[in-house]
């Protein structure tokens, strides 16, 4: 924690913190906070400035929103976290049906590998039939899936939830993945996707994408989270 | 984060901009400032103290509730200052046996529950030990399936066969069908594990408030839930 003017406050004698200085200052006004805690006083502030995760904790690293988007990229993801967990919410594709991926890139996301042999997935779908199914072999392997052979519909009320985790993309290693998504499908049907994916190549990840399989991505609210290493 | 003194400050009425810590007219100066996760100022037997013990990290833990012979567990208050929340549940063992855990949403703060006949849909896909994977599902119920298949693979009340999982609800704040994602794990009521996966939605454009816990039947006998909130902003 990095403790900006706290560090060498401008104390009065008689125990009271100054801010500002001169012989009459006038009185803070308003104090607000998120991460900081900010007191301002005209000009003058003393800000409290919190950047002292410990390990294990999540800390939010990204937030974004599509808007008629083409993609939403990440980047700068690094060994501060071992693993970082995607939050998707109400993913709507602009084309009815179109489904969401990931790819992942190794040098800051100048570019994103998307050859056919370069991510692996296994799951399994259910829709509120109660039909069940493997996933396998449905797909070429040029994404990480967001979505599986059900559809993500972009009629009223329908879209896609999704939370993902992400282990340790720095390392040089496979990277992993699991993925658990609720969709309203484009036929209206609630169903269930879970599967592990991933990159097919022992290289640091540094950014990835979120995509749609054909147009644009109408809207989608993702936060990604990243929980601090050791 | 919690700004504790920092809601009100006491400041000085002369219009100077100082910030008074302690009280009465003889104070001393301040001489210890120390800060981790918080920060307090101390002057003697006074002192401030910023609690930053949620801006430390994104994901809170917001409250536990135990079932004890309970006929529900819920948490209300969810608001959008979390984009997503969690509830880790553990060890939960229903009363009555071969019975299913289920939940329900709340748009007034857990006053009531939605219970209408077509108020959720839901799809479910389980992975017994003996190898079976089988599916359930309904497109208009009145709840969203958490545990069990209302079968063969429900829970039971034998020694040790409890489950143990975690929810995930999406933005539920927002005006729109109110999404899950359930990942659980339990012996159902021939002792067998059994892996179950949930995606769920609430069917109506409301913002939900409040989420519950129930059996398909009698209460809930034991078991501990947790809330966590994950960060919005």
């Amino acid at each position: 924690m990095t403790q900006n003017a706290w560090n060498s406050p401008n104390l009065d004698a008689n125990g009271e913190v100054l801010i500002g200085s001169g012989s009459t200052i006038p009185v803070a006004t308003t104090i607000t906070g998120g991460t900081n805690c900010t007191v301002v006083n005209g000009a003058n502030t003393v800000q409290l400035t919190y950047t002292g995760s410990t390990a294990g904790d999540w800390v939010l690293t990204h937030s974004a929103s599509a808007n008629n988007s083409a993609e939403l990229t990440f980047t700068g993801l690094s060994s501060t976290y071992f693993v970082y967990m995607i939050v998707v919410d109400n993913y709507v594709p602009a084309n009815d049906g179109d489904r969401f991926y990931y790819q992942t890139s190794t040098d800051g996301g100048s570019s994103y590998d998307s050859g056919s042999s370069d991510y692996y997935y296994q799951g399994w779908e259910a829709d509120n039939g109660g039909t069940v199914g493997a996933l396998d072999g449905e797909f070429d392997k040029s994404n990480i899936l967001g979505s599986g052979t059900y559809q993500p519909g972009n009629a009223t009320n329908e879209s896609s939830s999704a939370v993902s985790y992400f282990y340790n993309p720095s390392a040089s290693d496979y990277l992993r993945s699991t993925n658990f998504n609720t969709t309203r499908d484009d036929t209206g049907e609630t169903v269930l996707l879970a599967i592990h994916s991933g990159r097919l190549q022992a290289t640091a990840v540094d950014a990835i994408r979120l995509f749609c399989s054909g147009g644009n991505i109408t809207t989608a609210e993702v936060r990604i989270y990243g929980r601090v290493a050791s | 984060m919690t700004q504790n003194c920092w809601n009100s400050p006491e400041l000085e009425s002369a219009g100077n901009g100082k910030i008074l810590i302690g009280s009465g007219s003889g104070r001393s100066a301040a001489a210890n400032i120390t800060g981790d996760s918080n920060v307090t100022i101390t002057n003697g037997a006074n002192s401030i103290e910023v609690d930053m013990s949620e801006a430390a990290g994104a994901l809170v833990k917001i409250s536990t509730a135990t079932a004890s012979s309970s006929a529900s567990v819920a948490f209300t208050g969810l608001s959008s200052t979390y984009f997503m929340y969690i509830i880790k549940f553990n060890d939960v063992q229903p009363a009555t046996d071969s019975t299913f855990l289920a939940l329900r949403t709340s748009t007034d703060n857990g006053s009531s529950y939605d219970s209408g006949a077509s108020d959720y849909s839901w799809s479910m896909n389980y992975l017994n030990q003996t190898g079976s994977e089988n599916g359930e599902g309904d497109a208009a119920d009145s709840y969203i399936r958490v545990i069990g298949d209302n079968g063969t693979n429900d829970m039971g009340t034998g020694t040790n066969e409890t489950g143990s999982g975690t929810v995930y609800l999406y933005n539920p704040s927002a005006t729109k069908f109110t999404f899950v994602n359930t990942e659980s794990f339990f012996f159902n009521q021939d002792t067998e594990n059994t892996a179950v996966y949930v995606g769920g939605c609430r069917e109506s454009a409301a913002d939900v408030d409040a989420i519950q816990f129930i059996m398909s039947s009698g209460n809930i006998a034991s078991g501990e839930f947790v809330l966590y909130g994950v960060k919005n902003t």
